[in-house]
């Protein structure tokens, strides 16, 4: 793994602490709502993959769960909801790097989108059992596949601003 | 040369992760979501940090505000005057149904005094609100207020626009409110027919309201309404909850009525809230 100097560790600090509030802003906001979509990117699950992936903060157990209560009393559906699940993408993460090392690019990238894969398929299964309003218009299947997919390209954002902190 | 490998080393996770803080963490998250699916914990963490939320809250509305302002400035005067027209249209044709309302309370206070029925209440006082974002919370459609505790609001009351009921004030914060949707499988509401005649509870569903068990040998069909009864003493009586939809034999004794609500949380920003 490339060592960081003290500036671009500096940097990512900082842009984790953006990210975390922008992830809050656009969690209460809901810009798919103005196009009367139920729609709900998840924000702090793509910032969780790009954090315990890029090392963005230096990150532990205890750290990962601390940020997973925050999020839940912020927009969980339940106390724990997105605890489990950070834990859940931080073992997936270690366990990875244990037996994966020195991944290609494209690797990292399939690495993310199954990490994302497993984070909304775990909150939507919490979701579905504790949430009184869980949105049902449309099939289980097609609902999953949608928010994949904008939580990925919302992954794909952050991870551009996190590439940007190396660049300067 | 054999390198000689701790046993360290050779372990699962060989950096500073440890797995049995791991598993015990997992495991204190579980346990969290089963007190809280028990309890209802967050609900009062909620309250609690409120200070810390209600910042954010306004931080968002502010600059949706501020967006929605400046669109407005872009609106021409003739558009303006076109609307004013029209509202002032709209108040003539709602004093004419208040005059002819006002006689029909007086009418009907007057036949429960001779019929010796008990008195018809109507709501102490009412307080406008507008509807704010949070319109979610993670994947929960919530109505979050403007008004809270410190305008008076309590856990409890009803909310209506005027196209009929919202919901129900679910949770109050010092300057805001959460209403829970009729469309939310926590709601429950007695309901009268509009005829006046079939009593009903209906049951939020996510997509529609339900009624599950209702007789069949009561004629029912797609177009009839449902309002409130008055007889839970939480709502009063005659606001709209909705229209049915469908009619589906639940078995040779029930039918399943499935209702459209009157109005959506999201058709109107503005909305009441009444102390009854």
């Amino acid at each position: 793994m490339l060592k960081k100097s003290h500036d671009v560790r500096i940097r990512q600090q900082k842009l984790f602490v953006v990210l975390f509030l922008v992830s809050i802003f656009f969690s209460f906001i809901n810009l798919f709502s103005f196009l009367n979509t139920n729609i709900y990117p998840e924000y702090f699950l793509a910032l969780m993959v790009l954090t315990v992936s890029s090392n963005l903060i230096t990150i532990s157990t205890t750290k990962v769960f601390l940020m997973g209560i925050i999020v839940d009393i912020l927009i969980g559906s339940i106390l724990g909801q997105y605890t489990i699940t950070f834990l859940l993408l931080y073992g997936l993460q270690v366990f990875y790097q244990k037996y994966f090392l020195m991944p290609t690019s494209s690797q990292a990238i399939l690495l993310k989108f199954l990490s994302i894969c497993l984070g909304i398929i775990t909150v939507t299964i919490i979701s579905q059992n504790f949430n009184p309003t869980f949105p049902i218009n449309e099939s289980l299947l097609n609902y999953l596949i949608i928010e994949i997919a904008i939580t990925f390209v919302i992954l794909i954002i952050f991870q551009i601003f996190y590439e940007k902190t190396y660049g300067a | 040369m054999a390198i000689k490998v701790s046993k360290k080393e050779l372990s699962l996770f060989t950096t500073n992760f440890s797995f049995t803080y791991f598993i015990l963490f997992v495991f204190l998250a579980v346990l969290m979501m089963f007190v809280d699916s028990r309890y209802e914990y967050l609900k009062q963490i909620r309250k609690d940090f409120s200070f810390i939320t209600s910042p954010l809250i306004i931080l968002t509305n502010d600059s949706i505000n501020f967006f929605a302002n400046f669109k407005s400035l872009s609106k021409s005067k003739a558009l303006l005057e076109e609307e004013i027209n029209q509202l002032n249209i709209q108040i003539d044709s709602l004093s004419i149904e208040n005059q002819i309302r006002n006689f029909l309370v007086t009418e009907n206070d007057n036949l429960r005094k001779i019929t010796l029925l008990s008195k018809k209440y109507s709501p102490k006082k009412t307080y406008p609100a507008e509807i704010i974002r949070p319109t979610i919370r993670g994947r929960a459609q919530i109505i979050t207020v403007n008004k809270g505790k410190k305008d008076g609001i309590r856990q409890g009351m009803p909310v209506v626009n005027r196209l009929g009921l919202v919901g129900q004030i679910y949770s109050t914060y010092d300057q805001t409110s959460e209403v829970v949707p009729l469309l939310s499988k926590k709601f429950a509401i007695n309901a009268l027919q509009d005829n006046g005649q079939n009593h009903a509870i209906i049951y939020g569903d996510a997509e529609f309201l339900v009624i599950p068990f209702f007789p069949a040998s009561i004629d029912i069909a797609p177009g009839d309404t449902f309002v409130t009864s008055g007889l839970d003493k939480v709502y009063p009586s005659g606001i709209n909850i909705g229209k049915v939809v469908k009619v589906s034999p639940e078995d040779k004794q029930f039918n399943k009525i499935l209702l459209k609500p009157a109005t959506f949380s999201s058709q109107f920003s503005l909305i009441t809230i009444l102390d009854y």
